[in-house]
């Protein structure tokens, strides 16, 4: 029975190792509490169902990152905490509340949380947030531009 | 009781019905590692360092002790090992349930609303009664699927 039940637990092991290998974006080894504790009130996604959403044409996505990224996400519409006014202007003109933005951080929950409350306090619900920075975009076969 | 013997059917029948639960439950939580890390964080019983090597790896343990189950090889092994699962799972929700945690078990899937409650303790009492009874049965290689 030992050596069944350690067969059992090795092969497991192995498998969930190499599941893992083949795309650690899913989720990392090391667990970012904060983001836990934040109790967050928005559905979040990993990077690789981000890119799908988004290849998909289901959301419209949204950079959340402060000034002016060297790497850009085409298409992708900026609505930073420091203009967030301005910015949330011109998305305004190009959404309907029922739609779904896809929001797109620097791997800062508490940012994307924060600017998600505000969009949400103006009738804008359907939001989801992408857990990882733009590089985790980037590995997902997301779209840049340098 | 190291020599249960189980009529062949039922032997048969805990073993579909068990490992059928262990593979159905798995299946979500492979698949969306990230929403089960949420569900076990919501415990609170697992140490950050741990929760997501947990997240990982728990469900693929429950899905080879399943598929062990249900394909007769190894019976003795995965019955243990289902039956510790179970005792896990069982500690996990009664300390929930007296630490007044109002949260969903996470068990069959990461978006299925199953509160935790006393039919959930219930159920998996039913299972722990099935995997002992498996484990200390004498394993007929007649009926391997």
């Amino acid at each position: 029975m030992k050596r069944e039940l350690g067969i059992l637990l090795l092969i497991s092991l192995a498998v969930s190792i190499l599941a893992w290998a083949i795309n650690p974006d899913r989720l990392p080894l090391k667990a970012d509490i904060a983001s836990y504790e934040l109790g967050v009130n928005f559905d979040l996604v990993n990077a690789v169902d981000a890119v799908q959403m988004l290849n998909d044409n289901a959301v419209v996505l949204v950079d959340i990152r402060s000034g002016e990224p060297e790497i850009r996400l085409p298409g992708a519409f900026p609505v930073r905490q420091e203009s967030f006014d301005n910015d949330f202007r011109d998305l305004f003109d190009f959404i309907l509340p029922e739609d779904k933005l896809l929001l797109v951080g620097n791997g800062d929950l508490m940012s994307l949380s924060a600017i998600a409350e505000r969009i949400s306090e103006r009738g804008y619900k359907n939001l989801v947030l992408m857990r990882g920075d733009i590089s985790a975009w980037e590995r997902a076969g997301g779209e840049v531009r340098k | 009781m190291r020599n249960l013997k189980l009529p062949d059917y039922i032997e048969l029948l805990l073993r579909l019905m068990i490992g059928g639960t262990f593979i159905y439950a798995s299946f979500d939580k492979i698949f969306h590692p990230d929403a089960f890390a949420l569900s076990i964080f919501h415990y609170r019983l697992v140490p950050a360092a741990l929760l997501h090597p947990f997240a990982i790896y728990l469900p693929y343990l429950e899905f080879f002790a399943g598929a062990a189950l249900l394909g007769g090889k190894y019976i003795k092994g995965a019955s243990l090992l289902v039956s510790l699962m179970i005792l896990m799972f069982i500690g996990a929700i009664s300390s929930a349930l007296f630490r007044d945690l109002d949260i969903s078990c996470g068990c069959f899937g990461t978006e299925s609303g199953h509160v935790i409650g006393l039919q959930l303790l219930f159920r998996d009492f039913v299972l722990l009664a099935g995997s002992i009874a498996l484990l200390f049965s004498k394993v007929s290689r007649r009926q391997r699927l």
